[in-house]
């Protein structure tokens, strides 16, 4: 090709490639993730510390606590349809507190961020649907009193001895009524329930750990009855985890035999299980015990690896002396990744007796820390 | 034809000028359509992409028709079950110097995953619980010249306040000189407590919406209020239109006559190439392809300079829409494959167009002729060319004068124009035989006689310019021909001493009477205005007999008007509200109210350049009634001769906090600031189009010394000595300018009455008094000789330089 001809051919070539680029779209910002981890952990001045027991009392105490810089209510549950059909679900309010701003004169000050997540696992389909929403703490767009939990128009009212979950989004929409079935159980020491080194880092935290649930679920246009089980977390505090605690496994499995047992396995930066970890194992009768870090021994038994290249941890095997327990639990299907605003891991899964392969109970897993944010 | 093409190729090897001016030209028309055509754009998406581009695209909006839109309505939909993600939305105009900027409040925590802040994100961790958190794209912070951290100071009616800016968005230029804020710092700082402009919600649940929307409240979809922003930036863009197609004209012209001059030169190469035996059909071939090359290389140049200059010259274009339709535009333009293609595909077709004549020519050139021998008289031909440039100013005329909608108008004044293209060739031939008949027998008058002998050569270059020269000062003309009329307009009706107005809240009939009381007041007036939902507005004006008289009817009694208003049974109506509706006196309108629609008689029509959408004037009672609305918006104070401003001033200042005085002048100095802003883009248009101009010129003198080589080497070789010919060319290039100038005199009137009297009223429904505005003639006609003697020094003194001998023996 001759030169002449040649730039000009370039120059052509560059005109154009600059009036294509005028023409672009302009590019979806990349997500921002919030790090309830990083939240757990550094906690400011302003806010107050959980050191010590203190009586709680209900239902004063289903109510929010303010003064703490983060708090939520939190179900899981595994349900079944009439026909058989596998589901899970999550309903969880979190309330993160900010430190005390300027005086505003407007209805829409606040002093706290609410965020709900609502997600459903089918179990069948194996598919995961989340929705995620926030709200400030001002106009009553979120709230939590002894009788009503809600997030605009998400919301678990407190009638008679149940609680009634009602949450729709565009997709999917969960109406559940939940009774409890035994005692609520006060984590840790009667509700301390330490987590670092220091005396302040701690929660305050009680749990129902079996409520019957029934309802209906709603799939694309598909309503469908459902019946299982759930439970309910309730933790608030201010700078939880120590600096080098990275995340937690949260095991609430529900026996077959009639018990409960919960795992909270804390972890270091270097994937290392914190000495304050600890877990509860509770009986058909209410009565529980809680179970020190020692106590217990669980050792990943699978790992997945997400679209973005994280690992996450999805099947273990769990030895608990103590209960007698040699257990693996089983994710019943991989993607149950939340990737909104925080990316974790929170999936129903399957308890198998390691002895003899039988499916010995369902549960719920959470796993933090693992991914980006 | 591979041989042709290579001799092509060295043809322009040797003359890259002309290759240069060949691609100048038709990049210059192009980049002026292009430049119009997406500085248009921007004023139809000025409306609402700034919110769209923050909470997703296709969504509706909640409005209150009436004014502000409560915020417990949000809190209602928001909690009601099966609730949309709804976001909560106040806007509001700030100032910065001169610039508008737009203050978008929203609750980051309301957006939903499809908009571009993170309700989780950084940026939402910043904005929220600060009084005077502000954050902006990176572009905005670019044009503020802010970087992170700064404080921006902005005036808000009067107020100023201090932003900072805490974190930068992401986001595309529907976020330009937009300041983005948390809603709640923002109703503190502007003191809108419980106050929200409207709610954005996704359009799939438009239904959902309408179910639970209490009465008083509309939806409004993306459609409408696009629709509402085309209708309300209507007018400015029929005349950004009117301008581009202008500046196309000129353009085309500009391109034929570099075309006409490139064959020129050639004549002689094609002479051979025709003696050697290539035919006529392969000369044609070989030009439409070297114009085809020419004019996509031109106009892809073109499409990039139009994208540079539309870039540079839509702050002209943003200003006035914000300052006259409280739209801030997004800074940057947004270009579409489509428009790149349309306008590229246009200027190919019409170049090649254009050329069609040129090309007829060199068919006509025989073969073996080497130099130029053209038969001039053909083209002098009488009959029915002799007529067209008549026939077509008639025609256009009558187009223009028959109907009263804008594009027949337009087209009207694109054919009248296409007359004064074609007459001014002849025209100026006229001229030059009158001026060489004056000259005598001296070298004046042989140069001019030698000028005449080209004229088909000329004829192009010679309309390119009185065509660009009469549009600059036919533009200029209508400007100040209309700043005179609205100065005159607002000179009138501003006679109050001095006018009150509070920057936050407004004034009450309690008020009013406070003030009538005080000594310095000898007489008030006051107005209250509401905008109607098709963006028109009414007014109710309590006034007194010196008010009065600020009216200028246009049509009806004046006097028996104030009567029929003052009793509450009638309205006036502004000169565009009669033409929109086409009212006139005596007509019936009817007025949806707050308490319901009620029918006014139409008393007169008066003059009013405040709103291109039309105004209804009626009496403050009547308004008052109607509207339950007992506000004012200003007070007009006439004060006693011996007033004391002083303890006037201190008298506001005790009683209304935020008072603010504006004498008479300032308000007229005001009005006639906006409307220098709006009308700058006609300028630099207009700027634009003489440059053109002067291309076209260069090339066509460059054509003139090039081609007549051969006789200005004949006039030496007889003993003219160098000065003496560089005098002929000089000559001849300031005659051919001036001959342009004559004829862009008369052309240039007649652009300025069509503007006026015809494309402003049908544009924007208002007309304007014709006045004979002289002052862009007296800049643009030496500033046009000017350019012919400086466009002819180069040519002159490379012609004069020349040694005869060689041009000689060519012939």
């Amino acid at each position: 090709m001759r030169l002449d001809a040649a730039v000009i051919l370039t120059l052509v070539a560059m005109a154009i490639a600059w009036l294509a680029w005028q023409t672009r779209e302009p590019a979806a910002p990349a997500v921002e993730r919030l790090n309830v981890q990083g939240l757990m952990s550094t906690g400011g001045e302003p806010f107050r510390r959980v050191t010590e027991p203190v009586p709680m009392s209900f239902p004063d105490d289903h109510a929010l606590h303010p003064g703490y810089q983060y708090e939520w209510w939190y179900f899981t549950g595994n349900l079944d349809t009439a026909a058989g059909k596998r589901l899970g679900y999550q309903f969880t309010l979190f309330r993160f507190a900010s430190p005390p701003g300027e005086e505003l004169d407007s209805a829409w000050a606040t002093n706290a961020t609410w965020m709900a997540n609502l997600a459903l696992s089918d179990g069948r389909h194996r598919r995961f649907y989340p929705a995620e929403r926030f709200a400030r703490s001002a106009l009553d767009l979120a709230g939590a009193d002894q009788d009503r939990w809600w997030l605009r128009d998400w919301e678990v009212a407190r009638r008679g001895g149940s609680w009634h979950l009602n949450a729709e989004h565009d997709d999917f929409a969960l109406a559940l009524e939940l009774t409890a079935t035994r005692p609520l159980v006060l984590q840790g020491d009667a509700g301390y329930s330490r987590k670092g080194p220091d005396p302040g880092n701690a929660s305050r935290y009680y749990s129902i750990p079996r409520l019957a649930t029934s309802g209906t679920v709603r799939i694309g246009d598909e309503t469908l009855p459902v019946e299982g089980l759930s439970w309910l977390d309730r933790e608030w505090g201010s700078n939880a985890l120590g600096e080098d605690q990275v995340g937690w496994d949260w095991f609430a499995l529900h026996l077959d035999d009639g018990r409960d047992v919960m795992l909270a396995r804390i972890r270091y930066v270097d994937g290392t299980t914190s000495e304050w970890s600890y877990g509860q194992l509770v009986f058909p009768d209410g009565s529980h015990r809680y179970l020190a870090a020692e106590e217990y021994e669980a050792t990943v038994s699978r790992w997945w690896t997400d679209a973005n290249g994280s690992r996450w941890p999805l099947d273990w095997d769990i030895e608990i002396p103590s209960a007698d327990l040699d257990i693996q639990t089983r994710a019943v299907f991989d993607h149950q990744h939340w990737q909104g605003s925080v990316d974790y891991w929170e999936g129903m899964i399957d308890v198998i007796d390691i002895a003899d392969g039988r499916k010995i109970g369902r549960g719920y897993l959470e796993l933090s820390g693992y991914g980006e944010g | 034809m591979r041989l042709l093409l290579e001799s092509s190729r060295r043809f322009f090897y040797r003359h890259p000028g002309q290759l240069l001016l060949a691609l100048v030209g038709i990049a210059a028309g192009v980049a002026v359509v292009t430049g119009v055509a997406l500085m248009r754009d921007v004023l139809i998406d000025a409306l609402d992409s700034a919110t769209e581009s923050l909470s997703g695209t296709d969504t509706v909006r909640v409005v209150d028709p009436g004014g502000a839109l409560d915020e417990e309505v949000f809190r209602q939909l928001a909690t009601t079950r099966g609730a949309p993600d709804l976001v909560p939305v106040l806007s509001s105009r700030l100032r910065l110097g001169n610039r508008m900027l737009e203050l978008v409040a929203i609750d980051p925590l309301s957006l939903g995953p499809s908009s571009i802040i993170r309700p989780a994100g950084t940026a939402t961790g910043a904005l929220v619980g600060q009084a005077n958190a502000a954050m902006v794209t990176e572009r905005t912070l670019q044009r503020l010249d802010l970087a992170p951290g700064e404080t921006l100071e902005v005036r808000h009616f009067g107020q100023t306040l201090q932003l900072e800016i805490v974190a930068v968005v992401q986001g595309g230029p529907a976020l330009d000189d937009r300041i983005i804020m948390d809603l709640a710092a923002a109703q503190h700082l502007i003191g809108r407590r419980g106050e929200l402009s409207f709610i954005e919600a996704p359009s799939s649940a438009s239904e959902w919406l309408r179910q639970q929307l209490p009465e008083n409240l509309i939806l409004i979809d993306a459609d409408q209020r696009r629709e509402s922003a085309a209708s309300l930036t209507a007018g400015m863009r029929a005349n950004l239109t009117a301008m581009s197609l202008l500046s196309l004209a000129v353009g085309l012209f500009v391109i034929y006559s570099v075309l006409a001059f490139l064959l020129v030169q050639r004549r002689r190469t094609i002479g051979m190439l025709r003696a050697v035996g290539v035919t006529q059909g392969q000369i044609q071939a070989l030009l439409a392809m070297e114009t085809l090359v020419l004019a996509s290389l031109g106009a892809l140049a073109g499409l990039v300079l139009g994208t540079l200059l539309a870039t540079a010259l839509l702050d002209l274009v943003r200003q006035p829409v914000a300052e006259l339709y409280r739209m801030v535009a997004s800074a940057g333009v947004r270009p579409g494959v489509g428009l790149y293609a349309s306008v590229w595909l246009l200027a190919v077709v019409m170049a090649l167009a254009s050329v069609l004549g040129v090309l007829r020519e060199a068919q006509r050139i025989p073969p073996g002729q080497l130099a130029r021998t053209v038969h001039e008289s053909q083209y002098n031909s009488a009959g029915f060319w002799q007529w067209l440039p008549w026939i077509l100013l008639i025609l256009g005329g009558a187009v223009i004068g028959m109907t009263r909608s804008l594009p027949p108008v337009l087209a009207g004044l694109f054919v009248m124009l296409s007359g004064c293209a074609l007459l001014a060739p002849a025209g100026g031939m006229h001229l030059l035989r009158q001026a060489a008949r004056l000259a005598g027998s001296g070298l004046v008058a042989r140069a001019i006689k030698m000028l005449m002998s080209s004229r088909q050569r000329l004829a192009p270059a010679v309309s390119a310019l009185s065509l660009a020269l009469a549009l600059s000062a036919g533009v200029g003309m209508m400007v100040l021909g209309f700043r005179a009329t609205v100065d005159d307009w607002v000179s009138r009706l501003i006679n109050a001493d001095t006018y009150l107005t509070v920057s936050q809240g407004t004034l009450d009939s309690a008020d009013v009477e406070t003030i009538a009381a005080w000594p310095e007041v000898t007489m008030l007036t006051s107005s209250r205005q509401f905008r109607l939902d098709d963006g028109s507005m009414v007014v109710g004006y309590d006034l007194n007999p010196v008010a009065w008289s600020g009216f200028e009817w246009l049509d009806g009694d004046g006097e028996a008007a104030r009567a029929a208003v003052e009793s509450g049974a009638a309205v006036l109506v502004t000169e565009p509200m009669a033409r929109r509706r086409n009212l006139d006196p005596g007509d019936r309108l009817e007025l949806v109210t707050l308490t319901g629609p009620v029918d006014f008689e139409v008393a007169a029509v008066y003059r009013d350049y405040s709103t291109d959408r039309g105004m209804v004037a009626m009496i403050g009672w009547r308004y008052r009634e109607l509207w339950e609305d007992d506000r004012r918006d200003s007070i007009g104070l006439y004060l006693a001769p011996d007033a004391d401003i002083t303890a006037l001033e201190e008298r506001i200042a005790s009683q209304f906090e935020t008072g603010n005085l504006t004498s008479r002048e300032s308000v007229r100095e005001q009005t006639l600031g906006v409307f220098d802003r709006t009308f700058r883009i006609s300028w630099a248009l207009a700027i634009l189009v003489g440059l053109i101009a002067a291309i076209a010129l260069i090339s066509a003198l460059l054509a003139l010394g090039l081609e007549r080589g051969r006789e200005y080497a004949t006039l030496r070789a007889v003993g003219l000595p160098r000065r003496g010919l560089a005098g002929v060319v000089l000559t001849q290039t300031t005659s051919l300018a001036a001959i342009a100038v004559a004829m862009a005199i008369p052309f240039s009137l007649l652009i300025h009455a069509v503007l006026s009297l015809a494309v402003q009223p049908r544009a924007f429904g208002w007309s304007i008094a014709l006045t004979w505005p002289w002052q862009p003639l007296a800049v643009l006609v030496p500033l046009a000789l000017a350019i012919g003697v400086l466009a002819g020094t180069y040519p002159a003194w490379k012609i004069a330089g020349r040694d005869p001998a060689p041009l000689l023996r060519a012939g």
